[in-house]
C-alpha cells in the first residue's frame, strides 16, 4: 500500500512534462562561449585523501549518535519522566501545518522570496486536546465584510484565494470560549495552514486587540504571477506569520497591481484628480495573452490603457484647439442600479503635419541581448525600426546603442539613413542583458547630440529582461528623470512575451516623459512607429492632468476607472511641479465615471461635472506657460438610453467592462465574459472597417471560452472579498 | 495519468535520449584542456537539453528557462576551472543550472516572473481542455510541493527526478554515499505524500 503510494508519487515527478526545447538555444549558448576557454589540468591525487577524512568522520558521528541514541532511550524509560513538566498547551495556536510533519521547514531564504499574491488558507481548529472540532465558525478579516467559512468533519475551514495581507482571525463554536487573533499575515503560497485551538468553555477568554486589515486597496502590491486560469499561482509555499511585512514593498515583482478604485461619496469628496496616460501596452499585452489562450493575470490589467487603445471617432472640431473636448453619459448595461450612469470624457489632441514638425534627434537603444534571439524579438526590432527609419525626414538624426553583456555605441548620431539601416540589419544576439550601461550610453549619447527646438528621444528597444547591471532600476531611473528634464524623452517598446517586463518598462517610459508600448507582430510594429509616429515624436502637452469635479447636487457617487497608477492628489491639480502624463500629436485619451444620480433630476439645466484640464503646450519652441481649460457635462449630455448613446461611448464601455472583468474587479463581479464578448460584437457594427474593434471582440469572445474553460474562476473566488475601501 | 499536450515531448522519449556517456564526456573535456574550440561547442550540444529540461520542470516557464540555462553556460564557463571532475561534467552543471535558479528567486529587485505556469503550456485551441487544464493543475501542485521541500530534499528530488540523474552521481557529486541519497529521497518522498495527497482529498 505504501509502496504503491510511493511509486506514485515517483511516477508524478518523473511524470512532469517538458516542451520542446527552443529553436537557437544551444546557439545562443554557443554564442556565449568566450573565446580561448580552456580547462586545466585537473588536480593531482585527492581522492584517497578526502575518503579518509570521510572515514574519521563516519566513525566521529557514529559515536556520537550511538551516545544520542542510548542517552534517548534512557531518558524515554527512565523515572525521570513522568516528573517531566508538562509544558501548558497555550490557549491558541497559530502555527504552520508544515511543522508537523517531522523535520521539514521550508527554506526560509527561499520563502523570503515567494511573490506574494493570493493563498489558500487553511485553518485547522482543535480542542485542548488536539481533536478537531466541526462546525466551527471562523472569520479572516473584519467581523463585518470579513471572509468566514465553516469547519468540517476535520476541523478544517477553508478560504480560497485569499489576497496577502494582515488579517484578524476569529474562531467560534458553540460550548467554546471564541478566540480572536490579530495580525495573521498571509505573504501569498499555497496552502497555508494555521491551527486555532479553541479553549475548553471554563478557560478565561483571551482577548487579542484587533488590527484594523490593510484594505487600502492602493497599497496593495501584488507580485504577479502568470497563470493558466488568470488568477494567481504562487510558486512556492509559504507560512503565515513568518513572511516579510506587507507594508513593505517586495522584491520580486512583474507587474504591479495598483488595485482598484473605489466609489466616492460626492458628499466627501467632489474631485477626481489624475494625469493623462495615452499608454496602450496593457491592451496589446492582454492581447497577446488572449491570442495564446490564457486568460492574462489581473495585474497587467489597466483599465485606462484598453480604453486609449482605441480610436472612437470623435470628429475634431477645431484642429488649431490643443484639444477637442468631448463629455457625454449614459445608461449602461453593465451598471450597478437604475441610478448608476456612464459618463466619458474625450479628448483629443490636435494632429501635426508630418511635415511640420521639428526635426528629430533619436538614440535608439536595442537590447541584443540573448534572450532577444528567441522568437525572432531582434527581427521584429529590425523590421520595426526600418519602418521607423522609412517614416524619418532627411534632416533626422539617428544615433545607434546596442547592449548585451556590455553597452556600445554602434553609430553616433548620423542623417546617413543608410548607413543606419545597414547597421540595423546587422545587429546579432550576444550576453547578457546589461540594460543598465546600454541606457547610460544612449543618454551620453544622446545628451551630446541634443538640440534645442528638436525632438530629443532615447527609443528602447528590450524584452525587459535586465538581469545585469550594477544596482536595481532606481538609479536608472533618476538618470532618465533628469534628462526627461532637459527635453531628452524616452519611448520605450517591449518586445517578446515570456519576459516581458511590464512594471519596468512603463515605469522607465513615465520617467521619461515619455510613452511605451508593447510590440508583438509586425502590425503593431506598423501602429506604434508608423500610424503614431507623429504622435510618439511630437508631444503637444506636457504634464497633462485632469480635475473632474461632480455636482453634489446631482451625483451621489462616483468612481474614475482606471488610472488607479496616475492619482493625483485634488489640491496639487494646479501645483505645476507634479509630474503628469504628456500627449502626443493625434492621441485620444478618454476618462471613464461610474456614477449614482441623486433620484429625480431635472432634466436639461444642471451641471453634472466640470472637467478642467491643466497642461503646458508643447510648440515649436518648446514648452510654454501653463493652460487651464474647462468644459461642462450636463444633465442633457446624458443619453435616456444604451441604444441612443453614442457609438464612441458604448465601444468605450465594452472595452472597459472587458478590462475590468480580466482585472476582476470588485465592481465587474456582476458581469460576464460572454455578456461583455456579446456586446463587442455588436460594436463592431458601428465602427465597420476598424480591425481594432473586430479584434475586440474576437478577444472578448475567446477570452469568454478561456474563462469558462477555467472552472476555478467562479465569481465568489474571483472578485476580492471587499470592496476597495473608500477614500 | 496526466494527458499528453500539444507540442511537448513525451517524458518517454525524453528519456530515451541517452545521457552522453562519460566516455564521451572525458573526450570532449580533454579536448578542451587542449584548448580546442569545439570541444566547448560539443559539451554544449551534449549536455543543453537535459539542463532545460531539468530549469524548465523547476520554474514551469518556457522563457525563463532558455534564459535560466543561457545563465547557467554563462556561469559554469566562469568557474570551469572549478569543476573538479568529482562527478562528470553534466552532473556539475546540473549543480550549477539548480544553483541558478534558486538564486533567480532569491534575488531581490529581480525583475522577472516567477511562477509563469502560464507560459509552460503550448496553447492548444482544440477540445479536450478540461483535461489539459486538470493536468496543468497536477503540474503546478507538484512543483509547488517539491519546491517547498527542505534544501537538501529538494536538491536530490529534482537532481534524481527532474535531472534525471543517477543516485550515484548525487553522491559523487555532493560527497555522501549512494546510502545517504537514497535515504533523503525517502524522506522527501515521503512528505510529498503528505503534501500531495493532502491536494487530492481537497
Amino acid at each position: 500500500m505504501i509502496a504503491s503510494r510511493r511509486r506514485s508519487i515517483e511516477e508524478r515527478l518523473a511524470s512532469l512534462p517538458v516542451p520542446e526545447r527552443p529553436p537557437g538555444l544551444a546557439e545562443a549558448i554557443k554564442r556565449e562561449i568566450p573565446p580561448g576557454l580552456r580547462l586545466l589540468p585537473p588536480p593531482p591525487e585527492e581522492a584517497p585523501r578526502s575518503r579518509h577524512y570521510w572515514q574519521l568522520a563516519a566513525a566521529l558521528f557514529v559515536t556520537v549518535a550511538g551516545g544520542l541514541l542510548c542517552y534517548h532511550l534512557l531518558r524515554e524509560s527512565g523515572p525521570g519522566r513522568a516528573q517531566r513538566p508538562v509544558t501548558p498547551r497555550p490557549p491558541l495556536v497559530v502555527r504552520p501545518l508544515e511543522s508537523s510533519v517531522p523535520a521539514q521547514r521550508p527554506d526560509s531564504a527561499l520563502q523570503a522570496a515567494v511573490v506574494p499574491g493570493v493563498a489558500d488558507v487553511r485553518v485547522r481548529v482543535v480542542d485542548p486536546e488536539g481533536r478537531p472540532l466541526a462546525g466551527a465558525t471562523v472569520t479572516l478579516g473584519r467581523v463585518a465584510g470579513g471572509r468566514v467559512a465553516t469547519t468540517d468533519r476535520r476541523g478544517v475551514a477553508r478560504f480560497r484565494s485569499l489576497r496577502a495581507g494582515t488579517y484578524p482571525l476569529r474562531g467560534e463554536l458553540a460550548g467554546f470560549t471564541t478566540v480572536e487573533r490579530s495580525g495573521l499575515r498571509i505573504a501569498g503560497g499555497h496552502g497555508v495552514v494555521v491551527e486555532l485551538t479553541l479553549p475548553a468553555p471554563l478557560e478565561e477568554s483571551l482577548t487579542v486587540t484587533v488590527a484594523a486589515p490593510q484594505t487600502d486597496a492602493r497599497s496593495i502590491a501584488v507580485g504577479a504571477m502568470v497563470s493558466n486560469n488568470g488568477g494567481l499561482s504562487p510558486l512556492l509555499a509559504s507560512t503565515g506569520g513568518t513572511a516579510e511585512p506587507n507594508d513593505q514593498p517586495y522584491g520580486d515583482m512583474f507587474f504591479r497591481s495598483y488595485g482598484v478604485n473605489p466609489f466616492v461619496e460626492t458628499d466627501e469628496d467632489a474631485l477626481s484628480t489624475f494625469g493623462l496616460d495615452v499608454d496602450t501596452g496593457s491592451y496589446t499585452l492582454a492581447s497577446a495573452y488572449l491570442r495564446d489562450g490564457h486568460l492574462p493575470p489581473t495585474e497587467a490589467i489597466r483599465v485606462e490603457e484598453f480604453v486609449n487603445a482605441f480610436r472612437y471617432g470623435d470628429a475634431a472640431v477645431d484642429d488649431r484647439a490643443d484639444f477637442t473636448l468631448r463629455a457625454e453619459g449614459s445608461p449602461s448595461p453593465f451598471a450597478a442600479g437604475a441610478r448608476y450612469r456612464l459618463l466619458r470624457f474625450h479628448l483629443r489632441a490636435r494632429t501635426v503635419d508630418p511635415a511640420e514638425r521639428p526635426p528629430a534627434i533619436l538614440t535608439f537603444v536595442v537590447d541584443v541581448s540573448g534572450s532577444m534571439a528567441r522568437e525572432d524579438r531582434l527581427g521584429l526590432v529590425k523590421r520595426a525600426l526600418a519602418l521607423l527609419l522609412d517614416q524619418l525626414r532627411p534632416g533626422d538624426r539617428v544615433g545607434l546603442v546596442v547592449f548585451g553583456s556590455q553597452g556600445r555605441v554602434l553609430l553616433p548620431h548620423t542623417a546617413d539613413h543608410e548607413r543606419l539601416r545597414a547597421a540595423i540589419n546587422e545587429l546579432e544576439p550576444e550576453g547578457s542583458t546589461n540594460a543598465e550601461e546600454g541606457l547610460r550610453l544612449a543618454y551620453d549619447l544622446a545628451a551630446q547630440a541634443r538640440r534645442e527646438g528638436a525632438i530629443n528621444r532615447v527609443i528602447l528597444c528590450s524584452d525587459g529582461v535586465a538581469n545585469v547591471g550594477a544596482t536595481g532600476p532606481d538609479s536608472i531611473l533618476a538618470r532618465i528623470s533628469e534628462e526627461a528634464k532637459r527635453g531628452i524623452e524616452l519611448t520605450t517598446v517591449g518586445f517578446g512575451m515570456g519576459n516581458y517586463n511590464d512594471v519596468l518598462m512603463e515605469q522607465l517610459a513615465d520617467r521619461g516623459n515619455g510613452h511605451y508600448a508593447y510590440v508583438d507582430r509586425i502590425d503593431e510594429a506598423r501602429r506604434v512607429f508608423v500610424e503614431d509616429l507623429t504622435g510618439t515624436l511630437q508631444t503637444i502637452a506636457a504634464d497633462a492632468k485632469v480635475q473632474v469635479e461632480f455636482n453634489p447636487r446631482v451625483v451621489e457617487r462616483w468612481r474614475l476607472l482606471g488610472y488607479e497608477n496616475r492619482d493625483i492628489e485634488d489640491e496639487r491639480f494646479r501645483d505645476d511641479r507634479v509630474d503628469a502624463g504628456e500627449i502626443g500629436a493625434g492621441h485620444e485619451v478618454t476618462a471613464l465615471y461610474e456614477v449614482k444620480l441623486r433620484p429625480l433630476l431635472r432634466r436639461g439645466g444642471p451641471v453634472v461635472a466640470t472637467l478642467r484640464l491643466r497642461y503646458r503646450p508643447v510648440g515649436a519652441n518648446g514648452p510654454g506657460p501653463v493652460v487651464e481649460t474647462a468644459h461642462e457635462l450636463r444633465a442633457r449630455d446624458i443619453a435616456r438610453s444604451w441604444e441612443k448613446a453614442s457609438p464612441g461611448l458604448r465601444l468605450a464601455a465594452v472595452v472597459a467592462e472587458l478590462a475590468e472583468v480580466l482585472k476582476k474587479s470588485y465592481w465587474a463581479r456582476g458581469s460576464t465574459l460572454a455578456e461583455v464578448a456579446r456586446r463587442a460584437q455588436a460594436a463592431t457594427a458601428d465602427f465597420p472597417g476598424d480591425q481594432r474593434v473586430g479584434e475586440l471582440a474576437e478577444l472578448a469572445a475567446r477570452a469568454a471560452a478561456l474563462a469558462s474553460a477555467a472552472p476555478t474562476a467562479t465569481d465568489e473566488d474571483a472578485s476580492p472579498e471587499t470592496p476597495p475601501d473608500q477614500r | 495519468m496526466s494527458a499528453p499536450h500539444a507540442g511537448e515531448r513525451a517524458t518517454l522519449e525524453a528519456s530515451n535520449e541517452r545521457t552522453p556517456s562519460a566516455g564521451d564526456e572525458a573526450a570532449l573535456l580533454d579536448a578542451l584542456r587542449d584548448g580546442d574550440p569545439a570541444a566547448a561547442r560539443g559539451l554544449v550540444d551534449a549536455t543543453y537539453g537535459r539542463i532545460h529540461d531539468a530549469l524548465f520542470r523547476l520554474c514551469g516557464n518556457r522563457d525563463l528557462a532558455a534564459d535560466l540555462t543561457q545563465e547557467t553556460y554563462r556561469k559554469a564557463w566562469q568557474s570551469l576551472n572549478d569543476f573538479g571532475g568529482r562527478a562528470r561534467f553534466s552532473t556539475w552543471l546540473f549543480r550549477i543550472a539548480y544553483n541558478t535558479f534558486l538564486n533567480h528567486v532569491r534575488r531581490p529587485l529581480r525583475l522577472v516572473p516567477l511562477a509563469d505556469t502560464q507560459a509552460a503550456e503550448v496553447p492548444d485551441p482544440t477540445p479536450g481542455r478540461d483535461a489539459e487544464m486538470a493536468a496543468r493543475d497536477e503540474h503546478r501542485q507538484v512543483r509547488q510541493a517539491v519546491l517547498a521541500l527542505g534544501e537538501q530534499q529538494r536538491f536530490v528530488v529534482t537532481a534524481h527526478y527532474w535531472a534525471e540523474l543517477p543516485i550515484a552521481e548525487i553522491a559523487r557529486l555532493e560527497g555522501v554515499t549512494g546510502a545517504a541519497i537514497r535515504k533523503r529521497l525517502a524522506r522527501a518522498l515521503g512528505i510529498l505524500e503528505v503534501t500531495l495527497l493532502q491536494e487530492v482529498t481537497r
